[in-house]
């Protein structure tokens, strides 16, 4: 199954295989870390002053297509069967911007390259180009729901980093711990400490007149009003609303910094006003601990795939790219003690459709980036020959879970990993590392 | 106490009318009343320049180039309007279930759908809202909007689409994963090859075909698991050159329709709507098994969810999503909407309304995916929609919604009494809360004065009032149906 080990050069694979990251086999040089054991969780849930990053998970709705954001740049990673798949929509291996000798970046996604680095030494992206859900599941909307619950089957009605706020203790003062915006996201459900902001300049009460006040006796009506049966929804997001209010209009934010311009139009807009947004909060240290956010930029394309240079496909990607780069560059020095998390439920069929498209697959690429993690490319590549297809679909080598226990204990100081990722069984060998360790340094 | 249920969840708010009619009626000759009106369905609701009664092509000719939500934004106008001042009440709720339960994307990179949406509200949601299950699935099947929207028109037997097959079973009939798997979802896709569309948008105008050329020609098969653990296949000959192949798909949706397991989702979805974001198991039970034993029409299933015990019974509260809060709120003031719907500053209510609803998360006909929005209560109240619904409140209260014409003195009680409460009070009346002591002082507060103060004594009570009917109407139990 694994096409890479063998193969690639020593530098460039010591991402590649989680093999030889864990046998020490591949900390090359520069990036010799103290690969962490998954004792440090006591640790982190019992220091105090610890505090863990701001996580961003930003989940891609509509199932991304990851054959297309890292390619395969020669036979061996399966360039030849990719091509002979798609026809008309692969990416010409020669066009990818060159992340190892095996793996390349979408050239629409050139921005991202800028987070990327030299590729080694202060590389902050991660890429995980074979992950996903475990189980064969291709339904856009019950692999979401899992994801967003951290399963792999079944339902427990709450989601994974709402979970993750209950049982980990807070150090900041009491503020905006977590938000989902614009709207509410599953991930969050279930937390009595997320608010869902569309953003902090729309976060008021507009319609009512307040008779020469600015709405203070309008709020202490309404408060009075949602004050009993505190069981209800209403009621209680009332009140989470009325206390946010407040938390809102004490806090002061600043426009974009360090020069970063997010797109003020086209698909990244939307996203690119939410991590504006979220890039001022923290810099605010308003209190945020985890956010949450979606991004269909029209990812489902059963058709119209497009071309590699102004397709439907490629502008969606690149569209993403700027966004990132733009919040990566935002943030400055902030973004060590962040870590964004991508993910989507599935990636596209194989082989293109009639339609010029694809349809539903299963791994896709997984992204973490921030200050806290190690660059590069993770994973067991599963190959493309005809033997390694699942299904019309790039077979899952790592489960979204693994990234997520590694984030959650290296830079969240989860409370306690089995709440969060109930039934997942978290082995070491399961883990990719790509986070550092808060308070280590790369 | 039936009255007080069938008040609360048929109509978008009960105004007076339906007070009357179940008082005169009695509530099953009400019920019945409702169950036999059709849904609205003339294009007279709006007027001025718009595309409900065009065709395709004369649609595109009209809209090509334009802003790419107006189609959608004239579908909500419409839908507002209708849902506000229909007779037939419960055949709007129908028709708002139906839109959401076989959703379709208007819009920005809608593949064209915006221009054949307004013909699936009229020819294929309001035709068959209140008629059988089967046709109504079957016209969704063949209409451009689906077409369309989840790409059927371009799968062929050599190269078929997914996503039609996939979603008619996953979403429009059986509910994922329930009896079927992977393997299913390619055949059923397979059976669906050949049919697509014919026709230019510019010209002639889109229309559903069958082409037997794209039809995959090798027998196919489908098999379910139904709930009872037994196994039941659809199977389709070999159609040689695709002869016959079109028959096959009918064939294959009517028995969709009739699976066991569609009528369990149906069921389920339907009393989640009228009854319980949770459904009581039982009535799922018993309704499916109505839905089947009547073949697949949708009046009896109605009936048996409004009077079964369940329903006289529920206390669970529901609550009114964005569409069914805005609606309810024009019918508790009398809000006259403005139906004219022509050009950008000539339309006023159409934008208020596109406005309110993206706003409170309900842009109607531009949900992206075909699951339709969700419709549970956590869904619909975050703490930035409970900002949002408050604001609209206070809007109609001061009757700051352009294209809405409120006549707040109006909703005053004549002659005014005596005492600050008993106004309150009587405007809590009207918009159907029940009013506690502590809220009428919570809303006297608001006013400076206490609860027995003279209606003479409050100062600037003619600038506050429309504050008043604004906090009125954001009472917890006004976000309920």
């Amino acid at each position: 199954m694994s096409s890479t080990c063998s193969t690639c050069a020593p530098t460039e694979h010591k991402r590649i295989s989680r093999r030889a990251i864990l046998k020490g086999a591949g900390a090359v040089g520069t990036v010799a870390v103290a690969t962490p054991g998954f004792g440090t969780l006591a640790f982190a849930s019992n220091n105090a002053t610890r505090v863990g990053d701001v996580v961003v998970n930003i989940f891609l709705r509509g199932g991304m297509d990851g054959l297309s954001v890292v390619g395969p740049r020669n036979e061996v990673t399966g360039a030849n069967f990719l091509a002979a798949a798609r026809p008309t929509l692969a990416v010409d291996p020669a066009s990818l911007l060159p992340l190892s000798a095996d793996f390349g970046l979408h050239p629409a996604m050139a921005p991202l390259m800028s987070v990327w680095g030299d590729g080694v030494t202060n590389n902050r992206l991660a890429l995980i180009p074979a992950a996903g859900f475990p189980s064969g599941d291709r339904s856009h909307f019950s692999v979401q729901r899992k994801m967003d619950e951290g399963l792999d089957n079944g339902a427990v009605g709450s989601g994974w980093l709402a979970r993750h706020l209950d049982n980990t203790v807070s150090p900041g003062p009491d503020g905006l711990r977590a938000i989902s915006l614009p709207n509410g996201q599953r991930s969050l459900s279930g937390s009595g400490v997320a608010v869902t902001l569309r953003s902090t300049d729309s976060f008021r009460v507009d319609g009512f007149r307040n008779n020469g006040d600015s709405g203070a006796m309008v709020r202490a009506a309404l408060q009075d009003l949602h004050a009993v049966d505190a069981d209800r929804v209403v009621n209680t997001r009332a009140q989470e609303a009325l206390n946010a209010l407040d938390i809102v209009n004490n806090t002061t934010l600043s426009t974009p910094a360090n020069g970063a311009m997010y797109p003020s139009g086209g698909r990244g807009r939307n996203l690119g006003r939410v991590l504006a947004e979220v890039a001022a909060l923290v810099r605010a240290d308003s209190g945020l601990e985890a956010v949450a956010t979606d991004a269909n930029l029209g990812w489902d394309l059963h058709n119209n795939f497009g071309n590699q240079v102004d397709g439907r496909q490629a502008q969606n990607l690149g569209a993403l790219a700027e966004v990132l780069a733009a919040f990566a560059q935002d943030l400055g020095p902030d973004m060590d003690r962040v870590t964004v998390v991508l993910m989507t439920e599935f990636g596209r069929t194989f082989r293109e459709n009639g339609g010029a498209g694809v349809d539903h697959g299963r791994a896709s690429t997984m992204f973490v980036m921030g200050g806290g993690i190690r660059g590069g490319v993770y994973g067991d590549w599963p190959g493309l020959a005809p033997e390694n297809i699942d299904r019309n679909a790039l077979r899952v080598t790592v489960d979204y879970r693994s990234v997520l226990a590694d984030v959650l204990q290296h830079r969240l100081a989860t409370g306690n990993m089995g709440a969060v990722l109930p039934g997942y069984a978290d082995t070491p060998d399961k883990r990719l590392n790509l986070a550092l360790p808060i308070g280590s340094s790369a | 106490m039936h009255r007080a249920q069938l008040l609360g969840r048929i109509p978008f708010g009960a105004t007076s009318v339906e007070v009357d009619r179940v008082a005169s009626l009695g509530p099953v000759a009400f019920l019945e009343q409702q169950l036999s009106i059709p849904p609205a369905n003339t294009s007279s609701v709006l007027t001025g320049q718009h595309s409900l009664e065009l065709d395709i092509s004369r649609r595109y000719q009209m809209y090509r180039g334009e802003d790419s939500r107006r189609p959608a934004k004239e579908l909500r106008h419409a839908a507002v309007i209708r849902a506000a001042r229909h007779q037939g009440q419960l055949a709007e709720r129908m028709v708002d279930f139906w839109t959401n339960h076989l959703n379709t994307y208007s819009g920005p990179d809608d593949k064209n759908v915006r221009y054949a949406a307004a013909s699936d509200d009229r020819d294929v949601i309001r035709a068959h809202a209140m008629g059988k299950f089967s046709d109504l699935l079957l016209a969704s099947a063949r209409s451009v909007s689906m077409q369309l929207y989840l790409d059927n028109h371009r799968s062929t037997g050599r190269r078929p689409n997914q996503n039609y097959g996939r979603e008619i079973m996953e979403l429009h009939t059986m509910g994922a994963g329930n009896g079927y798997d992977e393997e299913d979802v390619e055949q059923a896709a397979r059976i669906f090859t050949g049919w697509g569309l014919a026709g230019r948008l510019d010209t002639d105008g889109l229309r559903f075909e069958y082409n037997p050329r794209n039809h995959f020609t090798d027998p196919c098969e489908v098999t379910v698991v139904h709930p009872d653990g037994s196994v039941h296949a659809f199977s389709t000959p070999e159609r040689p050159g695709g002869v016959g192949g079109e028959q096959d798909g009918i064939d294959f949706v009517n028995w969709l329709a009739r699976r066991p397991n569609t009528a369990n989702y149906l069921a389920t979805k339907l009393v989640r709507r009228f009854v319980s974001d949770d459904p009581p198991a039982s009535l799922v039970a018993s309704t499916a098994d109505v839905y089947l034993a009547n073949d697949t029409e949708i009046v009896p299933v109605l009936r048996h969810i409004l009077t079964s015990d369940e329903f006289i019974t529920n206390q669970s509260p529901k609550v009114r999503s964005p569409f069914e809060l805005l609606v309810s709120m024009v019918r508790a003031t009398g809000a006259v909407i403005d139906p004219n719907f022509s050009n950008e500053e000539d339309r006023p209510a159409t934008r208020t309304i596109s406005d309110h609803l993206g706003r409170l998360g309900q842009a109607m006909w531009e949900w992206p995916t075909p699951d339709g929005f969700p419709d549970v209560g956590s869904h619909w109240i975050t703490t930035s929609t409970m900002l949002r619904r408050w604001e609209l409140a206070g809007r109609f209260g001061n009757s700051s919604l352009n294209g809405f014409t409120i006549n707040t003195a109006a909703l005053l009680p004549a002659p005014m009494p005596p005492t600050i409460d008993l106004v309150v009070r009587a405007l809590a009346a009207r918009f159907g809360i029940d009013i506690t002591q502590t809220d009428v002082a919570a809303v006297t507060e608001f006013l400076g004065v206490t609860t027995d103060t003279p209606v003479a004594d409050v100062p600037r009570l003619d600038q506050n009032l429309g504050d008043v009917i604004g906090l009125l109407l954001s009472f917890p139990a006004n976000q309920y149906l």
